[in-house]
């Protein structure tokens, strides 16, 4: 049962949305079957120093996602980084805000190219509800997006696609 | 094939037989060989990729000896090796556990990577590693700290030299400042402050600064752990949970108070710049209290008031004001004899601004006075304001008064919230001391602890509130006094300045979009120290662009006299008064100061001013008054003058000045004047420079005095009835021996006196009836006298009893001989004459003539009333008289004049009259004279009728035929002539005479009137005042 940290980041490395989930498919692995059974389904499990490094995760694949953004002409950026297991997958938008997934591959690491689908469907349909927030006429852009619509929405594609 | 595609080759295969080897646990190469090889062989590839990923000799040469690329080329992604490549290449060391090796080998990985990430361009990434490098690091050195210096007094050695590694652990911290916006200043600019609060990611920043306490802490850098308490606190508080702040508000407690046992010189500003909100000054005087002479003097020269002025001193300046505006301000009185110069009101004729003071911020040198601060504190724990000093604008020398320094809001039930006059002298007096505070080099500032500047214990500000604190302090010098800011030590920071905050500046326009981290940002590396940027914006208060800031301007003035009342004749200040009544006091007044008066002037106010001033002004365009009504209350607000001061002479002799300490009795009189409730005795003094007028000030004093008017003696009817020689000889008998009748008698001798007198006609007079009523509980005598010519005078006195109502009987010239009745009626505020088209001619001439009328009498008039007792004595108020016009009718005098008189026939002797009537023989021959005067200023002529009838036999009831024969004068009177005859033209100024011959047939008694048509003038009929009578025997 893998764990994701969703930030949302603006145009000028700032933060508008984080969340963190995790898979809500029931893990197949019988080994960690006891660990899933105390936990509570779609609540993210990183340990708790991983969890610190995470938005500096995020912050330092920047730099990869204003290089890659060049080399494609997709907004989905796909894998763009790993660090320690966790892998980054990023989102660019047409007004270069950034979606940066980060999520730990235990135990899917044999069809990564099945996930990587799911993220760029995820990422697509997470744009949609940021279009939406930004056709808000008291929404300006790289405003940090506190609408508790948005954010029920976002867990809801979440356990959707995870 | 070329080296850089051979080494790339190699590469992938010993990596490839490196994966291969984990499998084997007898021959696995350790990780620490594996990464080595890989972080060459990225070092080689970035090498070539920085080179152009072209293989040249030179480039070669760079990779090995490690020579700084010459310039910079463009990157491509062709040929040998991509930047994605290199990447892949780097994350495979990551899929090691780099933390499981010696910390000396994590280090230089990290370090490689670091200057790998640097070459990339990739500065994030960067930061990234040297964040962990720093994570890693912790632990050990706080292991080698301790081991190394076990004991604190040994280890604070270390701190007053940095050292080495000391100082790369900081510029390592500068760059992760940089990288993660932690460098934006705001607290001290406002585009700054707006990225910070939007636009960075705070969590990151203050996981960055945790870090670098943690490390500072270990290291034992305490300077540096001050500096990043004060950023933490200064720029993340509003993050950070009351807990931490007050954790961090302890540590730093903690290291200045080592510091100071240790002589460390350690210092922390006050985190918060905008501890100042607001100040507001507390003006203990009323607002007019001091007026600058220059405005006094525009004011009071306006006219409708009721000043009258005494100057004490001579010197200079002449104050022409006789009747300046009583209060002060002359509301609504026009002001249109101020600008002597402009005949019209000019639009661009500016008044001088510059001698404008604001009457609210009038400070006088040497005494107290006190500001309201609010200051706030935004942070969870409490504050504690150790000591405070205004600071002024150049040098402006200012003495804060530090031990009267109190909360405002806490000190509510004290007496301390309002502060009196009598408070602050005191403050004055006990404060001997004083300290001059000179801006800007805050060292120069005196620390002696005097009595003064021992601030009072717990001023403190709770957390996350504000609270007002009362700042006494002194002005020690005249001039601009502006207070900038203060001067302000909060618990164990070192003091600084704190300006006065107005309004926060925003900044939000700012471009959208930025592609990487701005490469500006390292120009200029070295000279970044976001620390000691912190500490500078805050000791030097360095927020203008943050917010702007208002400065608090204050005008002191030299030390003004103080005159104060100290003694009153009358108790209470409550005075009972019949209406017109004169009463005389006194006052005394002392000069408490210690500054001379050399300008005193008296003025007056009463209750009445302002009702008559609003009726005066609200008569503007089509509800306006009549002119007479104008006029009317002109005089009574002009004329009327309440108070008199009796003793101006001795005032202006004897006290030429009213030296400190010595007192002036000044004695008044006042007048009972209908409807005044209170008044007020309004004294302006002032010690004046004639050198500098702009810088002399008025003060004043005011008594007020309560009054209660009662009525005394009214007129509460009047009229005119013509004066015949016959008149009121009816009640001769009746009354005169009575005694009780003086008026009468008095009136009857007077008709005596004119009707045996040659040179006056009866004609000329009339009578003037007035019906005064005492209101009064007591007997009241009341004095009337009438002035019928310059050397003669008629006078009435009469006894009323109380509640009684008396006709008096007054003799009065008729007016219009001598003077012009149709004069436009004037006015005593000098206001423009505007004609009033809603009357018409004749109306407003009928409105001039008695305006005029009335005027003259009330001017030959006066009276006055007196208890029996002689105790109360007051004047009778005349303006009460009102004339109809039928009474001006009779009181005016005809300008065309008929006199008629009765000659004999032979020898014109005079013929013998009794009382009124002639005594004719029966026939006889008369000749009756006829004189016309022509006084008015043009031609006229006319016919002249004569109309004798008979009167002995008119008896009412008769039928009107028989009364018409009988009064006819056939058979009775014999006429040597006609009756009606035409006149000659008459000049100006002429008079003719017209005699006509008659002769009485019958026995009788006769009235002869005369009648003068005037042809020339419409209308105009001049009856003969006084006709004939004729008694034939």
């Amino acid at each position: 049962m893998s764990s994701y940290y969703l930030t949302i980041i603006g145009t000028r490395d700032n933060p508008l949305y984080e969340v963190e989930f995790s898979s809500f498919k029931p893990n197949s692995s019988s080994t960690s079957s006891s660990a899933s059974a105390s936990s509570i389904p779609g609540r993210a499990q990183f340990a708790p120093d991983v969890r610190e490094i995470l938005p500096f995760i995020a912050n330092s694949s920047l730099d990869i996602i204003d290089d890659s953004q060049w080399s494609t002409s997709n907004f989905n950026l796909g894998r763009v980084d790993s660090f320690y297991g966790l892998v980054v997958n990023a989102f660019i938008t047409q007004g270069n805000v950034k979606f940066v997934l980060c999520y730990d591959n235990v135990g899917s690491g044999t069809n990564s190219k099945y996930d990587d689908n799911l993220i760029r469907q995820f990422f697509i349909d997470v744009n949609d509800l940021y279009v939406k927030c930004l056709l808000n006429p008291f929404y300006r852009v790289n405003d940090a997006i506190v609408s508790p619509e948005f954010d029920i929405k976002v867990k809801l594609l979440a356990r959707k696609y995870f | 094939m070329p080296t850089p595609e051979l080494i790339g080759l190699i590469s992938l295969k010993s990596l490839n037989f490196y994966q291969v080897s984990t499998n084997d646990f007898e021959n696995i190469v350790p990780d620490i060989v594996y990464v080595e090889s890989l972080l060459r062989i990225i070092k080689f590839k970035i090498g070539i990729y920085l080179g152009g990923n072209e293989s040249k000799g030179n480039l070669l040469d760079n990779i090995v000896r490690s020579t700084k690329l010459s310039s910079k080329l463009n990157l491509i992604d062709t040929n040998y090796f991509t930047k994605s490549d290199i990447l892949i290449n780097i994350d495979n060391i990551f899929k090691l556990q780099l933390v499981d090796l010696p910390i000396l080998d994590q280090c230089r990985i990290y370090c490689t990577l670091a200057t790998m990430y640097t070459d990339l361009g990739m500065l994030r990434k960067r930061a990234f590693i040297l964040r962990f490098l720093l994570v890693a690091l912790l632990p050990k050195l706080e292991q080698t700290f301790l081991n190394e210096n076990p004991d604190i007094q040994n280890n604070l050695s270390l701190i007053t030299g940095i050292r080495d590694e000391v100082q790369s652990i900081r510029d390592i911290f500068e760059y992760l400042f940089l990288i993660y916006g932690i460098n934006l200043q705001s607290e001290s600019s406002a585009e700054d402050s707006s990225k910070h609060s939007e636009k960075s990611w705070l969590s990151l920043q203050i996981q960055v600064l945790r870090l670098c306490l943690q490390i500072a802490e270990s290291m034992k850098d305490y300077q540096f752990l001050l500096q990043l308490g004060t950023i933490l606190l200064t720029r993340y508080s509003h993050c950070l949970p009351p807990d931490d702040q007050i954790k961090l508000k302890n540590k730093i407690d903690s290291l200045i108070y080592l510091s100071n046992r240790n002589n460390l010189n350690l210092t922390t500003p006050y985190w918060d710049p905008f501890l100042v909100r607001r100040v507001q000054f507390i003006n203990p005087r009323d607002k007019d209290e001091i007026v600058p002479f220059p405005e006094y003097d525009k004011n009071s020269s306006q006219i409708g008031g009721l000043v009258s002025e005494v100057k004490i001193n001579g010197n200079g300046h002449s104050n022409s004001n006789g009747n300046g505006n009583g209060n002060g301000n002359g509301n609504g009185n026009s002001n249109t004899n101020t600008n002597t110069n402009s005949f019209l009101f000019d639009p661009y004729n500016k008044v001088d601004e510059k001698s404008v003071f604001n009457k609210d911020k009038l400070l006088l040198k040497d005494e107290v006075y006190q500001l309201k601060v609010h200051v706030q504190n935004p942070f969870a724990f409490e504050i504690e304001l150790v000591d405070i000093e205004i600071i002024t604008e150049s040098d402006f020398k200012v003495q804060t008064l530090k031990n009267h320094i109190r909360s405002y809001s806490k000190g509510i039930n004290n007496k301390s919230r309002s502060v009196t006059n009598t408070n602050l002298k005191k403050i004055t007096s006990s404060t001997a001391s004083t300290t001059s505070v000179v801006v800007p080099p805050p060292s120069t500032m005196s620390t002696t602890n005097s009595a003064s500047n021992i601030i009072p214990a717990s001023l403190t500000v709770s957390g996350s509130s504000t609270e007002i604190f009362l700042i006494a302090f002194k002005p020690l010098q005249v001039g601009d006094l502006k207070i900038i800011g203060f001067n302000i030590q909060v618990g164990t920071c070192s003091p600084q300045l704190f300006k006065i905050i107005d309004q926060e500046l925003f900044s939000s326009s700012f471009k959208v979009k930025s592609i990487g981290i701005n490469e500006n940002l390292f120009v200029n590396n070295q000279k970044h120290n976001t620390l000691e940027m912190v500490e500078t914006n805050l000791k030097n208060g360095n927020i203008n662009d943050r917010s702007s800031v208002r400065q608090l301007n204050l005008q002191v003035i030299p030390p003004q006299p103080s005159l104060s009342l100290t003694k009153s004749s009358i108790s209470n200040g409550w005075l009972m008064l019949l209406e017109g009544e004169i009463y005389k006091f006194s006052i005394t007044l002392t000069n408490h100061s210690e500054v001379l008066i050399n300008y005193l002037s008296f003025s007056f106010w009463d209750s009445c001013i302002e009702p008559l001033n609003k009726k005066l002004s609200g008569s503007t365009g089509n509800q306006s008054l009549p002119a007479s009504d104008i006029y009317e209350i002109e005089w009574n607000l002009l004329k009327v003058k309440p108070f008199r001061i009796l003793n101006k002479e001795a005032i202006s002799e004897h006290h030429r000045t009213i030296q400190p300490g010595t007192e002036i009795k000044i004695d008044y009189e006042v007048i009972g004047k209908r409807g005044m409730k209170e008044s007020k005795l309004i004294l302006e003094y002032s010690h004046k420079r004639s050198d500098e007028l702009t810088n002399s000030f008025i003060k004043h004093i005011h008594v007020p005095l309560n009054l209660t008017i009662l009525s005394s003696v009214d007129i509460v009817g009047c009229d005119i009835i013509p004066l015949f020689s016959s008149s009121l000889q009816g009640f001769e008998g009746e009354y005169i021996n009575d005694g009780k009748e003086e008026n009468l008698k008095d009136v009857l001798k007077f008709i005596t006196n004119i009707i045996d007198s040659n040179d006056k006609e009866i004609g000329d007079y009339c009578l003037f009836i007035l019906d005064v009523r005492n209101f009064w509980n007591e007997k009241l005598a009341c004095h009337f006298d009438y002035h019928i010519s310059c050397d003669e005078k008629f006078s009435v006195n009469e006894i009323i009893e109380p509640g009684k109502t008396s006709r008096l009987l007054i003799p009065i010239k008729r007016i219009g001989v001598d003077v012009d009745l149709t004069k436009d009626i004037p006015s005593l505020r000098n206001k423009q004459f505007i004609k009033n088209y809603l009357m018409s001619e004749a109306e407003d001439l009928q409105m001039k003539e008695l305006f005029w009328l009335r005027y003259y009498i009330l001017e030959s008039l006066s009276g006055y009333w007196e208890t029996i007792d002689n105790k109360r004595k007051g004047k009778i108020e005349l303006r009460t008289i009102r004339l109809t016009p039928k009474m001006a009718n009779v009181l005016e005098f005809s300008k065309i004049r008929l006199l008629t008189s009765i000659i004999g026939e032979i020898n014109k002797s005079t013929v013998k009259k009794e009382s009124s009537h002639y005594l004719l023989k029966v026939d006889e021959f008369y000749t009756l004279k006829t004189i016309i005067t022509n006084e008015v200023n043009h031609q006229i002529k006319g016919i002249l009728r004569h109309l004798p009838i008979s009167m002995n036999l008119i008896t009412p009831g008769n039928n009107i035929n028989l009364i018409k024969s009988q009064l006819s004068i056939d058979k009775k009177i014999l006429i040597n002539g006609v009756l009606q005859r035409s006149i000659p033209t008459l000049n100006s100024g002429d008079t003719i005479e017209i005699e006509l011959s008659f002769l009485v047939l019958e026995k009788g008694e006769y009235e002869w009137g005369t009648v003068l048509d005037v042809l020339n003038k419409e209308g105009l009929q001049i009856v003969g005042r006084e006709p004939i009578y004729i008694t034939a025997s």
